[in-house]
C-alpha cells in the first residue's frame, strides 16, 4: 500500500515537473501559429505541443481560465500569455529554488 | 519612545496583570527598545518586499499557491507591523491586549498559510477550487489553537501572555518545521546544492521562533537578541534570492539581444 502510494506520489510529481513546460510548450506553439496565414488551430497545437487532443484541451481550459490565451476557432495569446513566455526562466528558476517543484 | 511607562518596565518586578492579559517585560538591557523596534521595521520592511516579489511571479505565471505564499509573508508584515507599533507604544496596557492577540494570530496565520500552500503546492489540478481548500486548511489549525489557548484551559478567559505566546510559538515551529521539510526534500530531489538558500532561510526563521519560545518562558536577553537576527537574516535570505532570480532574467535577456 505504501509503495503504491510513493509510486502514484512519484507519478503525481513528474506530472507536476512538467506542467510550467506544458504551458510553455503550447504558448510557444499558439505564438508560432499564430504568424502563420491559417492561426494557431487547436489540432496543430496538440502535433507542436504532441499531447493528446484529451490533454490539451483541459490545458487550453487552464490557460484560458489564467487568461493566458483566447479560445476561439484559432487561438491567441494574450498580453498575459505573451508575459509568461517573457519571464518563463524567471518563474522556473523560483519555483525551483522555493522547493515548489 | 520616551514616554511615561513606569508602570510597564518590570524588569525587577513581577509582570504587571491587566484585566486580560499579563504585560511581558522588556528584558533588562537599555538599547531594547531601539534594538526591538528597529529589528521589527526591517523584519516588516523585508516581508514586505518578499510578499510584493511573490505576487509579481503570481500574476506572472497564474499558479495559485505562489499566492498562498503572498498570502503567507502578508500576514507576516501585518505581525511585525503591529509588533512595531506596540513597541512604539511603549507597550500601552489599553491597547496592548488587542495588538497582542492580532500579533499572535496574524504570525501564526502567515506560518499556517506558508505550510498549507507547500501541502498544496501540486494539486492546483484538482476540482475543488484551491483558493477555497488553502484558505479552509489553514483556518483549521488556527482555530484549534484559539480554541486550546483562549477558550479551554481558563474557562471562558483569556490565559496568560506567557502560556499563549508559548502554544503559539510551538505552533509556528510546527509549521515552519513542515515548510522546512518540504523544501529540502525538493531541493535534495532536484540535486541542486546551489538552492540551498530557501530551506535555510526557513531553518533560519524556525531558530527565530524558537528563540521566540525560549524568551517567553524565561526573560533571556540573549534569546530576544537571536529571536530578531534570526528573523531578520532569514527574510533577508528570501529578498536575496529573489533578487538573484531577476538578475537571472536581465541575463537571459541580454544574451538573447545580444
Amino acid at each position: 500500500m505504501r509503495m503504491m502510494r510513493m509510486v502514484g506520489q512519484d507519478l503525481q510529481r513528474r506530472e507536476r515537473r512538467h506542467k510550467l513546460q506544458i504551458y510553455h510548450d503550447i504558448l510557444s506553439a499558439i505564438r508560432e501559429e499564430a504568424m502563420t496565414e491559417d492561426g494557431a488551430k487547436p489540432t496543430r497545437i496538440q502535433h507542436l505541443a504532441n499531447m493528446s487532443y484529451d490533454k490539451l484541451s483541459r490545458y487550453l481550459d487552464e490557460l484560458e481560465a489564467k487568461q493566458m490565451i483566447n479560445k476561439a476557432n484559432i487561438l491567441s495569446l494574450t498580453e498575459h500569455g505573451h508575459e509568461f513566455l517573457r519571464e518563463y526562466l524567471k518563474i522556473k528558476e523560483l519555483i525551483e529554488r522555493m522547493g515548489l517543484e | 519612545m520616551n514616554g511615561d511607562h513606569t508602570d510597564i518596565e518590570l524588569v525587577e518586578a513581577a509582570p504587571i496583570t491587566t484585566s486580560k492579559v499579563q504585560l511581558q517585560p522588556l528584558p533588562d538591557f537599555d538599547f531594547a527598545d531601539p534594538f526591538i523596534f528597529s529589528s521589527e521595521v526591517i523584519a516588516a520592511v523585508l516581508a514586505f518586499v518578499v510578499a510584493f516579489h511573490f505576487y509579481r511571479f503570481y500574476r506572472m505565471s497564474g499558479f495559485v499557491y505562489l499566492l498562498g505564499l503572498v498570502i503567507g509573508f502578508s500576514f507576516i508584515t501585518f505581525a511585525e507591523v503591529l509588533l512595531a507599533v506596540d513597541v512604539w507604544l511603549e507597550f500601552n496596557p489599553e491597547i496592548f491586549n488587542m495588538l497582542f492577540w492580532m500579533r499572535l494570530l496574524s504570525l501564526s496565520y502567515g506560518f499556517s498559510f506558508l505550510a498549507v500552500s507547500y501541502y498544496y503546492k501540486h494539486r492546483e489540478e484538482d476540482k475543488t477550487p484551491w483558493m477555497m481548500r488553502i484558505g479552509a486548511l489553514s483556518v483549521i489549525p488556527i482555530t484549534i489553537m484559539i480554541a486550546l489557548v483562549v477558550i479551554l484551559p481558563p474557562a471562558f478567559d483569556f490565559p496568560p501572555y506567557n502560556q499563549a505566546d508559548e502554544y503559539f510559538r510551538v505552533f509556528n515551529l510546527v509549521m515552519l518545521g513542515y515548510v522546512f521539510k518540504s523544501t529540502l526534500s525538493s531541493i535534495v530531489e532536484q540535486g541542486r546544492k546551489e538552492f540551498m538558500y530557501i530551506p535555510a532561510a526557513y531553518a533560519i526563521l524556525w531558530l527565530g521562533q524558537y528563540s521566540a519560545l525560549i524568551s517567553s518562558l524565561e526573560l533571556n536577553v540573549g534569546a530576544v537578541i537571536a529571536q530578531h537576527i534570526a528573523k531578520v537574516t532569514g527574510l533577508a535570505l528570501f529578498v536575496t534570492v529573489l533578487s538573484q532570480v531577476m538578475r537571472l532574467r536581465k541575463v537571459a535577456r541580454t544574451e538573447t539581444e545580444a
